[in-house]
């Protein structure tokens, strides 16, 4: 017997009870549709949570070094210390650009009004490499050493509007017990998660008038730009050998987009392989629907079964038979699910805001899996019909 | 040609044999035309399915074409039961979701031929049987004397060499069972085909050329 002939005949015999195999495939439909929904929809989320950090940029490594001695790094001259850090940051392989800043919180004041806000100690650097852009005025340089000159944070800048400062530039703002004078105002930025604090909520000063500011505060931060499709690792490791060399009492801590994006990546695969999991189980329960119906099928086609083995037909083809239509069954709620799942995940996408891909896997997995569904749970079924006795079947009423 | 020497079938129940055939002797010319008629219980089923090779005899010699059979395969019986034998049963035993050409096609589904060819030899069988113009209806839109017509056409569609019809008049009117028996003495006449006729009513075996009687698992 052909297998066209199996399908033919597979076909007819669903078409004719259309409800019944309908309930049938509702399981193997629900499961597949769990499956594509939930890895689709985990992979899209991860999707769009990486596309948030490559926006930031993935070339970024933010380090911070953290004093592991209190009492004793205070003989350490403040200022060689921090040229120090410069001076190493500056000579690494591979890094384009190197940006050591300090944060304090020193209060802040404008005209007896106290502002909340964080004090940045930068060099010139940090504007490109956290790409700011300004409104007005100009961003801190280099040449600028102690001078008491500000940059101020979008969030800042308009507070200070506000309590009615119109024209910031060249206004003085205190900070602690000294004055600056306004040389600039950032655009709105998004908050950056390799720096420490939020740009628009700081003032930004030259880096040594931070020190010169407060007592506790070093210049024991720096942000790296590293060089183009550079693996992050061996930048890590060399930064890590040269503060070793130059602070031995402090320990270093890093933070990059590459190390938090395989991060994720690996817990995605994790996380893709749990909701895989949770959906086989609604597919596993669809297969056992289907093998429920198939028995009943089985029973109520016993004189067909008889009549089939009477005519000439072998037990493989009662098998066959019912295997096919097993397989067919799962095979059209594999499709429908698939179908489904892809478009619960599309509206998942489309409320959540996230970008919409059709993943190929989750399709040509679930495809397969209820296929296999199928053949597993049909098998049991397909092999009862087989073995029954003819006789049995065919005795008359 | 069948023949059987000696043929006894038990059934075991509960570990208990239940003796059913107690040595049949039998023989089956081609062209033959048998009436098999007995009460019930009498073991005339079974010797029907023997015959039809839907069961094995717990011992004896069945030989079909002087070839014996007893050490055959189930998938090899299948095979003859598909070339040598048709099956006509009490109660039509069509399969309700298929067409009446489909339920005469079925047969041919077993061996490898196109559809187009299956088609071919079940509209010739139904028009055989006078079915020409029903072929596309369900066994449930036919009257009880032509589903058993399509039956008879099922049976006859592998052109085989013997028709064991059980009872094939029992569940119908006088006026239908005669048709039908007409029909199969028109197939028996004009085609030589071998016929066993398993039947209660004396009209129906009077008609056949011959009459087998069996009684408590012996013939007689």
């Amino acid at each position: 017997m052909f297998i066209k002939t199996h399908l033919r005949e597979s076909l007819q015999n669903l078409l004719s009870a259309k409800l019944r195999s309908f309930l049938a495939i509702l399981g193997v439909l629900v499961g597949t549709a769990s499956v594509v929904a939930l890895v689709s929809g985990g992979q899209l989320a991860t999707e769009h949570a990486l596309a948030q950090f490559r926006e930031l940029g993935t070339d970024l490594l933010a380090v911070t070094l953290q004093d592991m001695s209190r009492d004793g790094s205070k003989d350490v001259d403040k200022e060689t210390e921090s040229e120090n850090v410069t001076k190493v940051a500056n000579h690494l392989k591979n890094v384009e650009l190197s940006a050591p800043y300090a944060i304090d919180f020193s209060a802040i004041n404008y005209d007896g009004h106290q502002l909340r806000g964080n004090i940045v100690g930068a060099t010139e650097t940090l504007q490109k490499i956290l790409k700011l852009k300004l409104t007005q005025g100009r961003f801190i340089s280099d040449l600028d050493q102690k001078e008491s000159y500000c940059v101020l944070g979008d969030s800042i800048y308009k507070k200070l509007v506000s309590m009615g400062m119109f024209d910031v530039l060249g206004e003085h703002i205190r900070i602690g017990d000294r004055f600056f004078t306004v040389i600039g105002v950032l655009q709105k930025t998004n908050e950056n998660m390799f720096f420490l604090v939020d740009v628009n909520n700081s003032i930004v000063i030259p880096a040594f008038a931070a020190l010169a500011l407060n007592n506790y505060v070093t210049l024991n931060n720096v942000v790296f730009k590293i060089k183009a499709d550079q693996d992050v690792n061996p930048i890590k490791d060399s930064i890590t050998s040269a503060f070793a060399d130059s602070f031995p009492t402090k320990k270093i801590f890093f933070r990059s987009p590459q190390e938090i994006i395989n991060g994720m990546k690996k817990q995605n695969e994790t996380f893709t392989l749990l909701l895989g999991f949770i959906g086989s189980i609604a597919l596993i329960v669809g297969g056992i629907g289907v093998m429920n119906i198939m028995l009943v099928s089985v029973v109520e086609r016993r004189r067909e079964i008889g009549v089939r083995m009477a005519v000439g037909a072998k037990r493989r083809d009662i098998q066959l038979m019912f295997l096919t239509e097993a397989v067919v069954l799962t095979l059209f709620g594999g499709l429908m699910g698939v179908m489904t799942g892809e478009v619960v995940a599309w509206m998942v996408a489309l409320i959540s805001q996230w970008k919409f891909h059709l993943y190929i896997l989750p399709l040509i997995v679930g495809f397969f899996v209820s296929a296999l569904v199928g053949i597993f749970f049909g098998f049991y079924p397909a092999r009862k019909a087989s073995l029954l006795d003819p006789i049995e079947t065919l005795r008359s009423e | 040609m069948i023949e059987l020497n000696n043929i006894h079938k038990s059934y075991f129940l509960a570990g208990q044999e239940e003796p059913v055939l107690k040595g049949i002797n039998f023989k089956m010319n081609d062209g033959d035309m048998i009436a098999l008629m007995g009460p019930s219980g009498s073991g005339k089923s079974t010797l029907m399915n023997i015959i039809g090779l839907l069961d094995h005899p717990t011992s004896g010699i069945y030989k079909l074409n002087n070839t014996e059979i007893a050490s055959f395969e189930s998938d090899q019986l299948a095979e003859l039961r598909n070339r040598y034998i048709g099956f006509v049963f009490q109660s039509f035993f069509l399969l309700p979701r298929l067409t009446a050409l489909q339920n005469v096609m079925l047969p041919l589904l077993y061996r490898n031929m196109t559809r187009e060819e299956m088609k071919k030899l079940a509209m010739e069988k139904l028009i055989k049987v006078g079915m020409k113009d029903l072929t596309h209806h369900k066994p449930s839109q036919l009257s009880g004397g032509q589903q058993q017509r399509v039956a008879i056409a099922r049976a006859l569609v592998g052109d085989p060499k013997v028709i064991l019809a059980d009872e094939p008049t029992g569940a119908l009117d006088a006026k239908t069972s005669q048709e039908v028996m007409d029909l199969l003495i028109g197939l028996n006449q004009a085609e030589g085909t071998t016929i066993v006729v398993v039947t209660h009513d004396e009209d129906v075996a009077s008609q056949c050329k011959k009459v087998t009687r069996i009684r408590d698992g012996r013939l007689i």
